[in-house]
């Protein structure tokens, strides 16, 4: 059963204790910004227009919830020391963009269908869901990014990013040191980027796809598991070549990695499908973790029983001696 | 009435209780059946609520254990495009010790110096990847005032370098190293600019890897004056 309902219409600021579990009613409009400096920020949508905050957090630390004027904020201001972690679950209105920061945080957001806007710095991003604009940016670390329609924006240095069916117009995932994989749809309008300095760019061509395909490396490699046939000059490190009717615009770039180019199956390559598994599974962990907490609270509910069952006994058992000693007074 | 027993069952189970209390406690535990029984239920419960919190609060594994080699798709038959026989793995991923190594040249600094000097000169100063107009766009700050951008980076690296106490020790480790990431791959791009100097893809990329670096480098500042 879910604690009582606040309402976060008008302004309130207020701290939430280690271990604690609020809803604060939401009217629809309002956004929710995230700022964790360590730990995991988890993200779920639900069909409630209400925020669900709970948190695990140190009882040194402090975790904030402001709210007001569109937004609501819950900010985990621990000691800037990644050891020093907030573990901050929320479950948030379907419509709601959120957005999330953090430094040595660690982001899920899972089935929302608002914005999504991500940035931190030694951490994973991963997003199921989220609609007209997916923004995120790590430095050191993945990005995953599924089931997400809009334009998506993705960003790391040092590490790979995964986009997959995406349902978008406008797409640009780049990395540094680390590969970028797409696997989603290209529509006749699209614009698309994949770029990385030092990993493979891997992208799925949909069947239906059309799309002027320019590729572009220095000391990388092109590999292709159907024919393509290139327009303009042959130059074996850039070269263009069409599918379809060329309306799309999709550039592949790579300095010092391998282009490899999929043409798209009927069903979702291993590759999605392990992906896939992976992200359920990690989302799941949470899940799990919930209802960990539920059984605990369970348990709690339990000692309460025992304790109210032993009070009767004690009662009736006082009760006899009572008479039994005011027998043989008389 | 009340049973001042059972009501301290939870604090003797935590052993919260001392002295004669917790003597008289243990007494009347001897002597009493039922509040016995309820201790030992107490103890059953709090044990198990105890493995499901550790459980519950075991700290989240890292997202992406190994993901790279479980995800890995087979590559494609390579398409003959003048490249040269069968694909090669040219992934070179930077290492630690390569970063390490990176952090002990002193050129790293002057490489962004002789970039911009290069992008100010005259032959480079021509149009970027035709048709590519949101990397223009994203290149500007790095690309459109060099001399600004070059002013802009010297600022921030100070403001880092000044504010470089006030970061926790891995957050500037992850910083360091993945400046010193970006700042190899300006160098291999720059390198590729002066043996191919035309070649716009080259040049594009160069400003984009510097939007980054200025983009990091602007974090970077923000964090440190954030934590102050």
């Amino acid at each position: 059963m879910l604690p009582a309902l606040a309402v976060a219409a008008g302004l309130a600021s207020f701290s939430l204790a280690p271990g604690a579990d609020t809803v604060l009613a939401v009217p629809p409009g309002f956004s929710l910004n995230v700022a964790n400096y360590a730990g995991e920020v988890f993200v779920e949508g639900w069909d409630r227009n209400a925020v669900r905050i709970r948190s695990e957090h140190s009882d040194e630390d402090r975790v904030t919830v402001l709210s007001g004027r569109g937004v609501m904020m819950v900010k985990a201001a621990s000691k800037h020391e990644e050891d020093r972690e907030a573990n901050l679950r929320l479950q948030v209105p379907l419509w709601m963009n959120v957005s999330i920061s953090g430094i040595h945080t660690d982001v899920i957001v899972n089935g929302t269908r608002g914005q999504v806007k991500v940035e931190t710095v030694h951490g994973d991003v991963i997003v199921r869901g989220g609609r007209r604009r997916i923004d995120l940016n790590t430095v050191n670390d993945d990005i995953c990014v599924s089931d997400a329609a809009g334009t998506i924006r993705a960003e790391t240095v040092n590490g790979d990013a995964y986009v997959w069916r995406a349902q978008s117009d406008s797409v640009d995932v780049s990395t540094v040191n680390g590969d970028v994989v797409y696997e989603g749809s290209m529509g006749d309008a699209g614009v698309y980027r994949f770029a990385s300095h030092n990993g493979d760019v891997a992208v799925t061509v949909p069947r239906a796809a059309n799309a002027a395909i320019a590729v572009s490396t220095f000391a990388g490699d092109f590999e292709s598991n159907f024919p393509v046939t290139l327009s303009g000059t042959h130059n074996p490190k850039r070269f263009q070549f069409c599918v379809g009717n060329c309306s799309a615009r999709v550039d592949l770039e790579s300095f010092q990695g391998t282009i490899q180019l999929y043409r798209a199956a009927e069903a979702a390559s291993a590759r999605v499908q392990r992906m896939d598994a992976i992200v359920g599974r990690i989302v799941e962990q949470r899940e799990r973790t919930e209802d960990l907490q539920s059984r605990i609270e369970q348990a709690r509910r339990g000692v309460k029983k025992v304790f109210e069952r032993s009070k009767k006994r004690h009662e009736i058992h006082e009760t006899r001696e009572e008479e039994l000693g005011g027998g043989d007074g008389e | 009435m009340s049973d001042r027993y059972t009501d301290r069952l939870s604090d003797y189970v935590d052993q919260d209780l001392e002295g004669a209390e917790r003597a008289e406690l243990e007494r009347h535990l001897r002597e009493c059946e039922e509040c016995a029984s309820t201790l030992s239920d107490l103890k059953r419960v709090v044990a198990r609520a105890g493995a499901l919190a550790d459980e519950a609060t075991a700290p989240a594994p890292d997202l992406w254990p190994g993901i790279v080699a479980r995800i890995r798709e087979p590559r494609p038959r390579a398409v003959p495009i003048g490249g040269g026989g069968a694909a090669s793995d040219h992934r070179r991923f930077f290492s630690v010790p390569q970063l390490l190594a990176a952090c002990l040249v002193a050129a790293v600094l002057s490489g962004t110096a002789v970039w911009f000097s290069q992008r100010s000169a005259p032959h480079e100063t021509g149009e970027l990847i035709p048709g590519s107009a949101s990397r223009n766009a994203a290149a500007e700050p790095a690309s459109s005032h060099p001399g600004a951008s070059a002013t802009a980076v010297e600022e921030l690296r100070a403001a880092l370098a000044s504010g470089r106490d006030d970061l926790d020790p891995a957050t500037v480790r992850t910083m360091e190293e993945s400046l010193m990431v970006i700042e190899i791959a300006i160098r291999e791009a720059r390198r590729a600019l002066d043996a191919d100097p035309h070649n716009t893809y080259v040049r594009a990329h160069l400003d984009e890897t510097m939007r980054r670096k200025v983009e990091l480098l602007h974090r970077a500042t923000m964090l440190a004056s954030a934590t102050r």
